[in-house]
C-alpha cells in the first residue's frame, strides 16, 4: 500500500498548501509556499487534470512579486472594503443567503462535522467556514488516511476516503466554484486569479476522483 | 494557435507521408518523451496505433506540455489504413482540434478501467479523463419548468430540483444526448462543440479528392472503413439529430449517415435514435424530391447544388437547415416525423384555458403569452420550436387535450413567423380595472370548485388581489 500512502500524503500536502495560500499574505508564508511548491511538484502531478493550472500558479509564485501588492489585493478581494467584499471566502455566505440566525446554525453544524473528524475547535484567526480552514480540515483527513494505509488498516483508510468524499460534496465542491467565479469577476490580479483557478480545479477534481474511488471500492 | 500533429513511429505501416505529422518513435509506449521535443504545443492531433497506447499516459504527456487532453484529437489507426484516407482524416482532426475552446474544471470526468478487482486496489488507479457536459445555469430554462435534459438522459444523470437542474457527473456516461436535446443550448460539452464538428466536416470535404460521405460513429465503437466514407467521432450516435445529417449535405458532403451503436459495437446500444435520425433525413430528402439515398449509408454521391449554410449543427438551427433543403429543392415540404427537431404546436380552444403555462415553460420562447387591456393571446413561431414537448408536460389541461405537439417540418409554417393559436377575454377588476386572469381560466376554476364556491368565485373573478379586501 505504499502508493496509496504516498498519494494520500501528496493530497494532504496539496490541501495544506492551498489552505496556507488563502491565509493573509506575509513574507514568511510566501517563502514557505515556494518551498512547498517545489516539493509537491516532484510528486508526478501531471497524472491529474489540474496539473496545468498547478504549474501556472507555480510560475506566478516563483516569479516573486511585491508582498505589499498581494496584501492590498487580498484585502480588496476577500476583506471588507468600502465597496463591500467582492468575493467572500467563507462558505456560510453562499449557503445561508438570508444572513440571519441561520449562519450560527450552519457554523455549529460544520463544527460538529469537524468534531466527527477528530478535530477540536480552538481559537484561530479564521472562522470554521473560511476556505483555508476547510482546506486544512481536508488536509487533516488525508493525513489520517495516509496513516491508515501505512499501518495496513485498509478499512479505516477507505472509511476516511468516504468521509473526505462526503465533506467535499457537502461543502467545498458546492461553494468553491461560485467563490472562484466571483473572484474572477472581481479582476483579481496576477496572484489570486491563478490561485483561485487552481483551488477551483483541484477541489472539483478531488470531489470527482474521491467519489469515484469510493464507489469503485464498494463494488468489490 | 498552432496544431501539431505527432504520429507514432513504431508502426512503419502507418502511412503518414504527406500529412505533415512529426514522427515520434515510441509515442504509443512512452508518450512522456514528447516533453523533450521542441515543438509548438498549443493544440495536438496524435496518431497512435489501435490498442497499443495507454490513454492515461498519453493524456499525462499532453498535460506536461500544457495541452488540454480533452481538446487533443487522438486518432487510433491500424496498419491497414489507406494513406489518402489517413491524410483526409488528419486534415479533419486538425481543424477540429483548432476549433477547440478551453474547458472548465467541471468538464473533466475521471474514469477508471471497467474491471474492478481486489488486486487492482493494491495501487491507486490512474484515471483517464473524458469530457463531460456542464450546465450553464444562466441560459438553462429549468426555472420555467424545462426538463428536456432529464427526459433525454439514458443514465438518469439529470434531476430537476425546484427550478434548477442538478447534474450528477458520476452517473453520466457521457453520450452527448443532453447537448443536442437542450432547447436553449445551455449544456455544453467542449469535446463535441458544434463549431468543432463543423470545422472538421468542412475540412474533411475540402481535403478529399473525391466526393466524401460523412459517417457519424460512436467513440466507444469502431467500424471498418468503406469507400468514400470518412468518420466523424461523437460520444454516441444517439446524440445525432436528423438535421445534422442534412447539414452535412448542405456544407458539401456527398452523403451522410449516423451509424447505429449496434453496428459499431458501442455498448450503450441506443440504436433507435440514430435509426430515427437517418429515417428523418431520408423522409425530408424524399419529400423534397432530392436523392434520399444520400443518407442510407451506402453510396456516396455528387454533393447537392446548394447555397452553403453557416453553423448547421448549433442548437436551434434545425429550422434553418430544413428551410435550406426546401430552398435547394425549390419545393414546399411537409414531413411529420417523431424525431423531427422542429415541431408544430396546436391548442384546442375548447379545452385551453389560456392559463399560459405552456408559454411560461417554453424554453425557446416559441410560445408567447400576451396580455392587453381586454384580451389574452397565445402565439406560436414554428421557426423557433425544437419539438421538446415541454409545453405538453406543463399543460394542466392535458387530460382534456388542450395542447399537442407534432414533430413536423413544414417549410411554409417555418417561414411564416409568429401566428396566433388562441385568444380570449380577460377578467377585469371591477374596482381598479386591472387585469385579473383569462376569463376562460376563471370559468374553468369555477367549474372545478362547483356551486359550493360560487360566492368565492364571484370575488376572485371580479376583483384583483389588491382590491379584494375593499368594500
Amino acid at each position: 500500500m505504499i502508493e496509496w500512502t504516498e498519494e494520500a500524503r501528496t493530497r494532504q500536502g496539496l490541501y495544506r498548501f492551498l489552505g496556507t495560500a488563502m491565509r493573509p499574505p506575509g513574507a514568511e508564508r510566501f517563502a514557505l509556499l515556494s518551498s512547498a511548491w517545489v516539493l509537491l511538484d516532484d510528486r508526478d502531478l501531471d497524472t491529474y487534470a489540474f496539473s496545468p493550472v498547478w504549474r501556472r500558479f507555480g510560475d506566478v509564485l516563483m516569479s516573486g512579486g511585491s508582498i505589499g501588492d498581494r496584501e492590498v489585493e487580498y484585502v480588496r478581494l476577500f476583506g471588507v472594503g468600502m465597496a463591500g467584499t467582492p468575493a467572500t471566502p467563507t462558505e456560510s455566505y453562499y449557503r445561508v443567503p438570508q444572513r440571519d440566525g441561520g449562519i450560527a446554525d450552519f457554523i455549529s453544524t460544520l463544527q460538529r462535522e469537524y468534531r466527527s473528524m477528530g478535530l477540536k475547535p480552538v481559537g484561530t484567526a479564521e472562522t470554521p467556514d473560511h476556505i483555508s480552514t476547510e482546506l486544512e480540515a481536508m488536509s487533516f483527513l488525508c493525513g489520517v488516511e495516509a496513516e491508515a494505509w501505512q499501518g495496513g488498516h485498509d478499512r479505516v483508510a477507505m472509511d476516511t476516503l468516504a468521509h473526505e468524499a462526503k465533506f467535499l460534496s457537502g461543502h467545498l465542491a458546492v461553494w468553491v466554484p461560485v467563490f472562484a467565479s466571483r473572484t474572477r469577476d472581481a479582476d483579481p490580479g496576477p496572484f489570486y486569479g491563478p490561485l483561485l483557478d487552481l483551488i477551483h480545479a483541484f477541489v472539483v477534481h478531488e470531489a470527482d476522483l474521491v467519489r469515484m474511488i469510493v464507489k469503485r471500492r464498494a463494488l468489490i | 494557435m498552432t496544431v501539431t500533429v505527432v504520429a507514432c513511429g513504431d508502426h512503419p505501416r502507418i502511412p503518414i507521408d504527406g500529412t505533415g505529422a512529426v514522427i515520434v518513435d515510441g509515442l504509443c509506449t512512452d508518450p512522456g518523451q514528447i516533453r523533450d521535443l521542441d515543438l509548438p504545443w498549443d493544440k495536438v492531433v496524435a496518431v497512435v496505433h489501435r490498442n497499443q497506447h495507454h490513454l492515461p499516459d498519453v493524456q499525462k504527456a499532453l498535460r506536461s506540455v500544457d495541452v488540454d487532453p480533452l481538446g487533443a484529437q487522438i486518432l487510433s489507426v491500424n496498419g491497414d489504413t489507406d494513406s489518402s484516407a489517413l491524410r483526409v482524416a488528419i486534415a479533419g482532426l486538425r481543424a477540429r482540434a483548432d476549433a477547440f475552446k478551453l474547458t472548465a474544471p467541471e468538464h473533466a470526468k475521471p474514469v477508471f478501467p471497467k474491471e474492478v478487482t481486489r488486486r487492482g486496489f493494491l495501487k491507486p488507479p490512474i484515471p483517464a479523463y473524458v469530457s463531460a457536459p456542464k450546465v450553464d445555469h444562466g441560459t438553462c430554462a429549468a426555472d420555467g419548468g424545462c426538463r428536456a435534459c432529464v427526459d433525454a438522459c439514458p443514465q438518469g444523470a439529470y434531476r430537476w430540483q425546484a427550478g434548477r437542474i442538478a447534474y450528477a457527473k458520476d452517473a453520466c456516461i457521457p453520450c452527448g444526448r443532453c447537448v443536442t436535446t437542450c432547447p436553449t443550448g445551455a449544456i455544453e460539452n467542449p469535446a463535441v462543440a458544434p463549431e468543432m464538428l463543423e470545422a472538421q466536416i468542412r475540412a474533411l470535404i475540402g481535403a478529399a479528392e473525391t466526393n466524401v460521405g460523412i459517417r457519424f460513429v460512436c467513440s466507444r465503437g469502431s467500424i471498418d472503413g468503406a469507400d468514400g466514407w470518412t468518420d466523424v467521432t461523437v460520444p454516441c450516435t444517439s446524440m445525432v439529430p436528423g438535421s445534422w445529417l442534412l447539414g452535412c449535405l448542405l456544407v458539401g458532403a456527398g452523403a451522410a449517415h449516423a451509424v447505429p451503436c449496434s453496428e459499431s459495437g458501442c455498448p450503450l446500444d441506443l440504436d433507435a435514435s440514430a435509426i430515427q435520425a437517418n429515417d428523418l433525413a431520408h423522409a425530408v430528402l424524399a419529400e423534397s424530391g432530392l436523392d434520399a439515398s444520400m443518407v442510407v449509408g451506402e453510396l456516396v454521391h455528387q454533393p447537392l447544388v446548394c447555397d452553403s449554410i453557416a453553423d448547421p449543427f448549433s442548437s436551434g438551427r434545425a429550422a434553418e437547415v430544413m428551410l435550406a433543403i426546401a430552398a435547394t429543392a425549390e419545393l414546399e415540404i411537409d414531413v411529420r416525423h417523431p424525431a423531427a427537431n422542429t415541431g408544430v404546436v396546436a391548442l384546442d380552444p375548447m379545452a385551453c384555458t389560456l392559463c399560459g403555462q405552456c408559454a411560461k415553460t417554453c424554453p425557446t420562447n416559441s410560445l408567447v403569452e400576451f396580455y392587453d387591456d381586454t384580451t389574452v393571446t397565445i402565439s406560436f413561431d414554428a421557426g423557433t420550436c425544437v419539438n421538446c414537448t415541454q409545453c405538453v408536460s406543463a399543460c394542466p389541461e392535458i387530460s382534456r387535450g388542450a395542447i399537442s405537439v407534432t414533430g413536423r417540418i413544414d417549410s411554409a409554417l417555418l417561414a411564416a413567423g409568429r401566428q396566433t393559436l388562441n385568444e380570449g377575454e380577460v377578467a377585469v377588476c371591477e374596482i381598479c380595472g386591472n387585469v385579473i386572469a383569462p376569463a376562460t381560466m376563471m370559468g374553468r376554476i369555477g367549474d372545478i370548485l362547483g356551486e359550493e364556491f360560487e360566492a368565492t368565485m364571484a370575488v376572485l373573478g371580479n376583483r384583483c388581489i389588491d382590491c379584494r379586501g375593499r368594500r
